[in-house]
Order: structure tokens, then sequence, then C-alpha cells
């Protein structure tokens, strides 16, 4: 019966100590939380550094305390670091933040404990910190030397981004005064203000035209045969320029023949400059005098040579007949 | 085709009769020489244009053999100096020396009084005997104490020289180099070329040039050659080719100012026209045209343009300046 008893007082202890000591109130006896001064004596507004560190299970949640401006009447935070936290073992986790404080005041200042909230499910603790406190001295005075003014501002160097708007102000006003200088020599001269491009026309077309104008201009017929074949030439040897890209214009005789050769070979074309170009070399630089039959027919062979030789995109879009071939030629003679 | 104006004609026909000896010296000369076409229608152009030539190359290209074979081909006075650092002016011209017969000074000519000269290494004599040869060479005459003497008609100097050694040598001043009228770089033979020349050798075999010409008849060409017809509009590419080198600038040729410090002087117009009436002369042309400007135009200008030290540093050469110039210079 006593052995009963004993039993029964053993398990009524045991639920009793369950009851007392539940599995929270283990947990929170394993957090632990700190709070330190890098130095406890700064000068007058000096920095110092509060490390704040929790150490916990990894279950378990507590929370930091939110810090405004003050930590503490006098004593004032200037920077706050993020929350870090890393793992101190299996189930251990350590939190961590930096607080910066300053005081602008001298004397002994006390921080209180700081407080950190534990909460679980059934109730909620809070862990504190043990208290710190921080000297702050004030700068030691030399009065052996008199007294000067406090020292002025630093002066810093413009950047680009406060200057750049004056930049833009100085190129837009450039630019207003040369538009209107240009505009005064347009209308002055009573030219358009925007000009036009005029599409270049192909080699050939101008060609072409200037053998046109050539024949309009009745040079030999006027005696003028030395004029007329440096015109002749040097409307085929600006063709060449044009559609073959030779430098005919600073080319002699002989070298546009071998540029033209490697292009052409020894066909009927090559042939046709050929004659053209020692004739008109016969007349410009040894005083030639062609009959007038062969001064036609040299304008009708740099015509020919010209259709012959244009541009194959150009014969593609609008090829001519055998007949309209001798009519173009014979517009143009 | 036309008609020829009939002065043209008429010279183009003189022109054949007095220019087959061309042909004939040419002849001999390759018969001795192989290759260096350039050097020998060189020669032919100072030789009818009476003009001086000076020879740039390295030594082995036949600079010397060249001249001696030409030299052979005219039935003329020929003479070659070597020109070392120790010559004196009076080696060249000659002096008066005590004849003890005639109980006076007498004069003694000196190698200068021949028809071809050869200047062997012109730069190796010191300034003054350079002048003396300059002098005589504008000249055409020269001074033997208180006598003046004509030197003979033809009178032309060749003169080499060596382009990669130069220590030890006197550098010929801007002003006498311009008494040249060509300077002719020689350059190395083509592969094929050397070759003969190497079997020649090996062979044995040295073919000897014949005298075909007078100096007779280099007089009558030479009278030829000045009546060569040379129209305005050469006249006037001449002139533009010349001005470029002076003012580039005029002849979009901007980025040759700095490069430049001298431009070609009026002698080079002058010895630009006559070397292109030559050449044409030896094409069987009574008329130049613009190809024969450009034929002789390297060796007439490369040693009449002075290049600055920003041209140097840049590597730009003379010979670079008138290929772009002639390659921007409007043809007429």
């Amino acid at each position: 019966m006593k052995k009963d008893l004993r039993i029964m007082k053993s398990i009524i202890l045991i639920i009793g100590f369950i009851i007392l000591f539940d599995v929270d109130t283990v947990v929170a006896q394993l957090i632990r939380v700190h709070a330190t001064l890098d130095t406890n004596t700064i000068e007058l507004g000096g920095h110092v550094n509060m490390h704040l560190s929790v150490e916990k299970p990894a279950e378990a949640i507590v929370e930091f305390p939110v810090f405004n401006d003050t930590l503490y009447e006098a004593v004032e935070i200037r920077r706050k670091s993020k929350l870090d936290s890393s793992r101190a073992g299996r189930n251990i986790i350590i939190l961590k933040q930096q607080l910066t404080l300053t005081v602008f005041d001298t004397g002994l200042f006390y921080i209180p404990p700081v407080p950190f909230v534990y909460k679980s499910e059934r109730f909620v603790d809070t862990i504190r910190s043990a208290a710190n406190y921080l000297e702050v001295r004030s700068f030691p005075v030399d009065t052996t030397y008199a007294i000067r003014d406090i020292k002025g501002i630093d002066k810093v160097s413009l950047s680009f981004r406060e200057i750049y708007p004056f930049v833009l102000i100085a190129l837009g006003l450039i630019l207003i005064v040369w538009f209107a200088i240009y505009y005064y020599k347009k209308r002055k001269l009573n030219e358009p203000i925007i000009a036009r491009v005029r599409p270049v026309d192909p080699p050939d077309v101008i060609a072409l035209n200037e053998l046109e104008k050539l024949k309009n201009e009745k040079l030999w017929q006027q005696g003028k045969t030395k004029e007329y074949y440096s015109r002749l030439t040097e409307i085929i040897r600006t063709y060449l320029e044009g559609r073959y890209g030779i430098m005919a214009l600073e080319q002699t005789s002989f070298e546009i023949l071998l540029a033209v050769h490697d292009i052409l070979g020894t066909g009927s074309n090559y042939t046709l400059l050929k004659n053209m170009l020692e004739l008109s070399d016969l007349v410009k630089f040894a005083k030639a005098d062609p009959e007038p039959g062969e001064n036609m027919n040299q304008l009708e062979n740099a015509v020919g040579f010209v259709n012959n030789t244009r541009h194959q995109q150009k014969e593609e879009a609008g090829e001519l007949s055998q007949d309209q071939y001798h009519e173009t030629v014979t517009d143009v003679i | 085709m036309g008609e020829i104006a009939f002065q043209i004609r008429e010279l183009n026909e003189k022109i054949e009769r007095e220019s087959a000896f061309v042909d004939m010296i040419n002849n001999e000369i390759r018969k001795v020489i192989v290759g260096q076409k350039h050097l020998i229608d060189s020669l032919l152009v100072a030789l009818l244009s009476d003009g001086h030539v000076l020879l740039e190359g390295v030594p082995g290209l036949a600079k010397t053999l060249a001249v001696k074979t030409l030299a052979d081909t005219v039935e003329a006075g020929f003479a070659r100096i070597q020109f070392t650092p120790d010559l004196l002016p009076a080696d060249l011209i000659g002096t008066m020396i005590y004849s003890q017969k005639k109980e006076e000074f007498v004069v003694r000519k000196g190698p200068l009084f021949a028809n071809l000269i050869l200047a062997d290494e012109i730069n190796r004599s010191p300034a003054k005997v350079q002048s003396a040869l300059l002098e005589a060479m504008q000249e055409k005459q020269v001074t033997i104490g208180s006598h003046s003497f004509e030197l003979p008609e033809p009178f032309m100097v060749l003169a080499t020289q060596n382009p990669i050694e130069q220590e030890g040598t006197y550098p010929l001043p801007e002003a006498q180099v311009d008494r040249f009228m060509l300077k002719v770089v020689i350059t190395y033979p083509t592969i094929d070329e050397e070759k003969l020349i190497v079997r020649e050798n090996l062979n044995m075999n040295f073919p000897k040039a014949k005298m075909i010409v007078k100096p007779e008849d280099i007089k009558k060409a030479r009278n030829v050659v000045k009546e060569v017809y040379m129209d305005e509009k050469i006249e006037q590419y001449i002139l533009d080719i010349v001005f470029a080198t002076r003012f580039p600038a005029q002849y979009k040729l901007e980025q040759f100012s700095s490069l430049i410090s001298y431009g070609g002087s009026p002698r080079a117009s002058i010895n630009l026209a006559k070397a292109a009436k030559a050449f044409a002369f030896i094409r069987r042309r009574g008329y130049v045209i613009p190809e024969d400007v450009r034929a002789v135009c390297h060796d007439v200008m490369r040693h009449r343009i002075g290049l600055t030290y920003e041209a140097e540093a840049e590597n730009v050469t003379a010979e670079d300046i008138i290929t772009e110039i002639l390659n921007n210079i409007e043809v007429p």
C-alpha cells in the first residue's frame, strides 16, 4: 500500500514537472542574446559600433527590436546594418546586426538592455541583453594658441551633372546663331534654305547627254577640232570612271586602254575606244586635222561605245532592240 | 583616219631617218647588258637631250658596264674617273705644268676633256672636286690658269653613287644634284635576266659593242629632238606636275604639304620637257604625248623634291610623292 502511494507520488511529481517546464520554456532557455560595444569611450561626435547578436535553435522565432534614430536619450543611431544570419552548429543559428552610434554631448551615458521578443504558439517572452554604458569625452583645448574661426566649408568641384544644363543652353545658342547666319546668307544669295538633293544620273545617261550637247555645239564645224576631241575624250573618260571605276581622267590613253582591256578584252568595244583615243591624241597633241566624216564617226563611235557598255541592269530594265539602238545613235548624231 | 598636219608628218619622217641609230645603239648595248631596259632608255634620253645622268644603285648592277658600253657605241672620247677622298680638282680639269723644253708653263688637260665621262662613285670625293665637275657640267667649259677651254661636243657626264654605304662619303648638295637632268635608280634584274647573266659569265661569253655612232650623228639627232612638237596642253601638264610639288594643296594634295620641304625648280620643268621630247624621239614620234612625260617624270623629279623630317619619319619617299602626283593630276 505504501509502495503504491510512493509510485503515485512520483507520477504526480513528473506530471507536475511537465506542466511546469513545458517544451517552449525549455527552448526559451536555449536562446542567448548579446549587445556589446566596440569601446566604451569615444570623443564628442565620434562613432561607436554596437553589435547585437542572437543565438537560437533553428525552429525558434526571435524578433529583433525596431530602432528609430535614437537608441536611448542622447545616444543617436547613425547607421543600421542589415540582419545577417549564420549557422553555428547543427541546429543553432546566429543572427547579427550592427548599429553605429554617436553622441553629441559629453558625460557617461547609460544604454539599457536591448529587448528581443521570443514568440511561440503558446506564449510570448522578452529576452534582454546586458546593459552598457558609454563615456563621451570632450576635445582637449590647447589654450596656448590664439582663438581662430571655425574651419570654412570645403569647396567641392562642379560635376558634369551640375553644368550640363548650361552646356545644353550654350550649344542651343550656337546652333541658333549658326542657323541665323546660314539663313541670312542663303536669303542673300536667293538660294533655298534646304537644298533639294537631285538624284545622280547614271554615268551612261550623263555621257549621252554630254555627247548630245557636244553635237549641238558644232565645235569642229567652227574649226575648233582640238577642243572638240578634248571634250569628246573627256566625256568618255568621265564615263569610264563612273562606269568601271577606272581613274581615267588621271590616266593616259595607253593606261586607260590597258585597264579597259582587263575588263572588256579585245572585242569590238575595245577597238572602238582604241581608235577614238588614238585619233584624239593625234588631234590634241600632233595638230592632226581629221576630215569632217571622221569627226562625225568618232561621235557616233562614242555613243555606240556608251550604249554597248552601259550597266547591265539598265539594259535589262529597258533593253533596246537593234532598231531602237540605231535610232538612239542617229538621234544623238 | 584623218590627215595629220603636214609639219608633224614631215617631222615624223625626219625622225624615222635620224633615229635609226637609236635602235642600233639599243641592239649593241643589249648584246652586252642583260635587262636594264629602263637604264638604257634613260641613257639615250640624256644623250639626246644634252643632259647628265646620276645613276644610283647597289654595287653589281652593271652601272659602270652600261656607261662603258654606251661609250663603246659612240665614236667619241671616253674617260672614267674614280672619285676618291684624295682626288683634287686639278686631277679632273687639268693643270699648268712647266715645260723645260719650251721653258714656260703649258696646259695639261685633265680627263674631263672627253665626250663621255664616267664619274664613278661621285660621292666619295669632297665638295671642292664635286663642285669642279658640276661647274664644268653647267658651263661646258673649264678654266686652267688664265685660259678657258671649251669642253668637246657632245659632253655628257654619267655619275654613279651607291645608296647603301654612306660612311666616309660626301653627299651631293641639293643645288648640285639639280644639275643632273636625270637621276636613275637601278634595280635588280629579274630572275630570268639573272639566269642569263650567270650563264654568260660561266661560259666566259662577254660580247663587245661595236662603234656605230659618230658625235655628228648625235648632234644632228639632238637638233631633231629640239624640233619635236610639244603642244600647249602638254606644257600645261608638265607645269601642273612641277607646281604640284611646290604647292600640293592647290592640287588637292594637302597631305603632302607637310611632307615636302621644297618642290621642283624651273630647271625641273625645263628638263621634264626636254626629256619628254627625247623620249618621244626614241619612240619615233614627232610629237609629245602624256605617256612620254610620265615615262621620264620619276627620273627627272626624284632628286628635285626635298622631303621634311616628317616624311622621313613616315617613310614617305620622293618616289611615292611623284607617283601620287601623277595619279592625281588630270591628264590632258
